[in-house]
């Protein structure tokens, strides 16, 4: 596949890596760091003295330890001269939790997502609801980002990242420019009917045929969308305060209907919604690495 | 009396037209973008390879997800009893039928008149239809046909965990990645398929004999899953595909004489 | 006292009881809806002139009086046929067996007929796991569709271990309220079975007689003896909803503590779960391939320790001989996706217990 072909992939969110420019890591105590190998993307952050230093985030590939070492040595590279040397303690996170080949440890997803929604929010998060490329998880945690419970689904694709990325590839929007197209509308347009993300396919299909407009298509499948998963999430309960990670995240035509439909507004930060997971198993690799030195 | 019976699916249209109680002709055709222009299509060149015209029929039933769009058709009916009816002209001894469509599946149990006793149906997941297998052929970049030849030579099963199309999808595309058998890999979407077609229909009385109709009943290696995992002996009538279209074309001509 | 053989096991029974009271103290299931133990039988029990849903009386139309659930079925060597052994008095020598082809297939039957009215897409639906139970991809009717209590209701277990007739359907409850009169529990009357028990509860254990039943057109419907609780002299003990096997009773509030009397009920027997664990030993471990997967481990009471998805069973097993004091038993399930897997298990078992297993609370020290 050539460069030019990657551009004309829709659905392909764009992937980048961070650094704080204000941060010296070679003053730091303790280098983190935590990789969360998602089924769609893996996210990795690397924190110095518990503070967030650079970060990356990619698509997942067929092969989990390869995509791990892809996404770490990204974020090195942001990192001016760190090397994986460098950084004391990695937990691995996410689906490919036990394939990131470098981890000192794996944790849990669900408590990587409550920490890290935790220090990224603050601790008033009482409820994180991360929509991922193939689930949605619904955590409550205490004020330490504590996980007090879970529920999640996995079963479908409607209401996940991988459903709205079919639904860019059909019409030709490129992913992230779908939020704000879906919101620039007169009259919200009723709920595209199908569930199935496949139906819903043919559905837009059809609506394009008709020459409906891209942003009022783009609507009606935000609608049907947030209608999805805001019964899931009711099902929960939802206890303020609320926040919303992962990748739809960033799409705020899903956002704020879901906000509508559930008459909770979500708390909003600068950092990525997507490296919640990351962050905290990050987070977790600082507390385990001073534990050992303790021993 | 001619009669005629149209079934509008979701992928395809079938055409169907009956003099008196023979079949006269038949003819399929793929839907496209316009729907009501694709069913007219179909419809005339299955008029013209019978000899007729428009105004030879003397009665018209459409039937199918797409029956309303079907502006030249006298009525419309289900497709739930326009299958019974059909079958029965066709098998009189099926008392339970399936049929798996592209976009959807059913299975309808019904007296010897064809009047429906009970029925389930799934229109709204494609991990249960024929959508499903095409996709997965998709994403394995091979025709349907080779899909089901594949898997007539599978030595094994792999579990398939996704339920979802959509997830099936990149679960496939992982496995031929990690170079698993192709044959295998075709075996085990037809099994994950035939599994939810079986739950589909375990809230039914599957009164024999049953019959297996639709575009799916076409694919030999899904049959032989659904074999398998049934655990049951259905038949595959011939033109399979246009039981639907048969039934809406009888009743029609019951329709002409109340 | 009597000897009896339960299924080839010798037991030693009480005098003056019951096959099924003596088989459930000897740990052996039978199932069984109507009857509770630590209460007495259901079975015979007359029917009241009326009751009330609410504000709407309910009239009785027979004089029948209840049957049971006729789910207890069992064979005796020697006997024709087969008999409630809940209505079934132990005689020594007495050979009982549970599980033959004629009482399970009775049962199949005589729980069909309990479900016509109760909505049971949480046996038959194959995405009831993970569902949300409002939007259906499965075209479940509404109505029909699992309720709160879905994976902790007993008659969602005693029907996942008797099975349910081909053809079963969907079914539909009848039009009945749901009462909310009260701040503490609720009644949803269309999941009620009729099984009676919160009938008999009421009289055995909080000695009042707020709830009654009648039998109308062919159907036992419970209800309570004037229109609302409160007139009905219901002392709101609770002790119908500890002993509801469906989701009809529910508590409101479930933070609040249970009353005495409640808490002096014994807790219900469910059907065995599926026991696929074996001791966590150097022979057993043999067997484990070396493989992807999701093991569990138990302590010696066979509580759950903890559910830990890996990439080699075998290997991270064996690590765990001797390493994990309190592991006594041990099971593995063979699968690709085990970090998926892990977490549905970790989500059952929160939803049963509340918090994590215990040794999934690793991270618990972390938060100081």
């Amino acid at each position: 596949m050539t460069e030019h072909d990657v551009d004309k992939e829709y659905w392909r969110w764009d992937e980048y890596h961070w650094k704080d420019p204000d941060r010296n890591w070679k003053d730091a105590k303790i280098i983190s760091a935590g990789v969360d190998v998602g089924s769609v993307s893996s996210q990795a952050a690397i924190l110095t003295d518990g503070e967030l230093f650079a970060t990356a985030n990619m698509r997942t590939g067929h092969n989990s330890p390869d995509s791990a070492r892809r996404v770490m040595n990204w974020a090195l590279e942001g990192a001016e001269d760190m090397t994986l040397d460098d950084i004391h303690y990695i937990v691995g996170t996410g689906y490919g939790r036990l394939k990131v080949p470098f981890a000192n440890k794996a944790v849990t997803e669900i408590a990587c997502h409550a920490r890290g929604a935790n220090f990224m929010y603050g601790p008033t998060v009482r409820t994180v609801m991360d929509m991922g490329g193939q689930d949605l998880k619904v955590i409550k945690c205490d004020e330490r980002g504590k996980v007090l419970n879970f529920m999640m689904n996995e079963k479908c694709a409607a209401g996940t990242g991988r459903g709205m990325e079919v639904i860019a590839d059909i019409l030709r929007v490129p992913i992230k420019e779908i939020g704000d197209l879906s919101m620039q509308i007169d009259e919200e347009p009723p709920p595209i009917s199908n569930i199935c993300v496949l139906f819903a396919k043919t559905e837009v299909m059809g609506m394009l045929y008709e020459k409906m407009p891209v942003n009022v298509i783009l609507a009606a499948y935000a609608t049907a969308m947030a209608d999805r998963v805001s019964a899931q999430v009711k099902e929960a309960g939802v206890e303020k305060d609320f926040v919303i990670t992962g990748g739809i995240a960033k799409n705020r035509g899903v956002v704020e209907r879901l906000e509508r439909i559930l008459g909770v507004k979500s708390l909003k930060t600068h950092v990525d919604y997507q490296i919640a997971g990351a962050l905290g198993a990050a987070l977790f690799g600082k507390v385990l690495y001073e534990k050992s030195l303790k021993k | 009396m001619i009669t005629a019976g149209i079934d509008v699916g979701a992928k395809s249209v079938k055409v169907l037209i009956i003099k008196d109680h023979d079949i006269m002709n038949k003819g399929m055709g793929f839907m496209e973008m316009d729907r009501e222009r694709s069913i007219q299509k179909i419809f005339d060149k299955c008029l013209a390879e019978a000899g007729l015209s428009k105004n030879d029929i003397d009665y018209i039933i459409s039937t199918g997800a797409g029956r309303k769009f079907v502006p030249f058709a006298q009525s419309n009916s289900t497709m739930v009893t326009c299958d019974a009816i059909g079958i029965v002209k066709l098998e009189p001894s099926v008392r339970t039928l399936i049929d798996i469509g592209a976009n959807d599946a059913r299975a309808v149990r019904f007296d010897e008149t064809g009047k429906v006793i009970d029925f389930a149906v799934n229109e709204k997941c494609a991990a249960g239809a024929g959508a499903f297998v095409e996709a997965m052929a998709r994403a394995m970049e091979v025709s349907l046909e080779e899909f089901s030849e594949l898997s007539l030579k599978a030595e094994k099963t792999i579990p398939i965990n996704a339920q979802c199309a959509i997830f099936a999808e990149s679960e496939v595309v992982s496995l031929v990645h990690e170079e698993t058998a192709r044959n295998d890999i075709c075996r085990s979407v037809h099994d994950a398929m035939a599994g939810r077609i079986v739950s589909m229909t375990k809230r039914l009385l599957l009164e024999k004999d049953i019959a297996v109709v639709g575009g799916v009943a076409l694919n030999k290696g899904m049959m032989d899953s659904l074999k398998k995992d049934l655990k049951m002996d259905f038949i595959i009538p011939k033109d399979a595909e246009y039981i639907g279209a048969l039934g809406a074309a009888v009743l029609a001509g019951q329709e002409m004489n109340k | 006292m009597p000897h009896i053989l339960i299924n080839g096991q010798e037991v030693i029974a009480e005098e003056h009881k019951t096959v099924l009271d003596a088989a459930l103290k000897a740990g052996i299931y039978i199932p069984h809806l109507c009857f509770h133990i630590g209460l007495s039988s259901t079975k015979s029990l007359q029917p009241n002139q009326s009751i009330y849903h609410g504000g709407t009386q309910i009239r009785n139309d027979s004089e029948d009086q209840y049957p049971g659930c006729n789910l207890c079925l069992v064979e005796v060597e020697g006997m024709d046929g087969y008999y409630q052994s809940c209505a079934l008095y132990v005689k020594d020598g007495m050979k009982v067996f549970t599980m033959t082809e004629l009482v399970m297939e009775k049962r199949k039957q005589n729980l069909t007929l309990l479900l016509k009215k109760h909505p049971h897409a949480c046996i038959q639906c194959d995405q009831a796991q993970g569902c949300d139970r409002k939007l259906c991809s499965m075209e479940v009717p509404e109505k029909a569709r699992c309720c709160w209590k879905f994976g902790n209701c007993e008659l969602q277990k005693v029907a996942e271990f008797i099975g349910l007739e081909q053809g079963t359907g969907y079914t539909f409850p009848e039009d009945f309220p749901i009462i909310e009169d009260n701040p503490l529990f609720s009644v949803n009357y269309c999941l009620c079975v009729g099984c009676l028990r919160c009938v008999i509860a009421c009289r055995n254990a909080a000695e009042r007689e707020t709830m009654g039943f009648v039998r109308k057109d062919g159907r036992y419907i419970v209800g309570t003896c004037a229109p609302g609780f409160k007139e009905s002299k219901c002392r709101f003990c609770l002790v119908c909803v500890e002993v509801c096997p469906t989701g009809a009773l529910r508590d409101t509030d479930t933070s609040k503590k249970k009353s005495k009397i409640r808490l002096s009920i014994s807790p219900s027997i469910f059907p065995p779960e599926k026991d696929e664990s074996m001791p966590l030993d150097k022979a057993n471990l043999t067997n484990v391939p070396g493989i992807e997967g999701v093991y569990q481990l138990y302590d010696k009471e066979k509580n759950v320790l903890k559910i830990v998805g890996v990439e080699n069973l075998k290997e991270i097993l064996s690590a765990e001989l001797g390493n994990t004091v309190d592991a006594a038993y041990f099971s593995y399930e063979e699968n690709q996706m085990y970090t998926t897997r892990e977490r549905q298990l970790l989500q059952q078992y929160m939803k049963k217990h509340g918090d994590f297993p215990p040794g999934n609370r690793e991270m618990d020290e972390l938060f100081s």
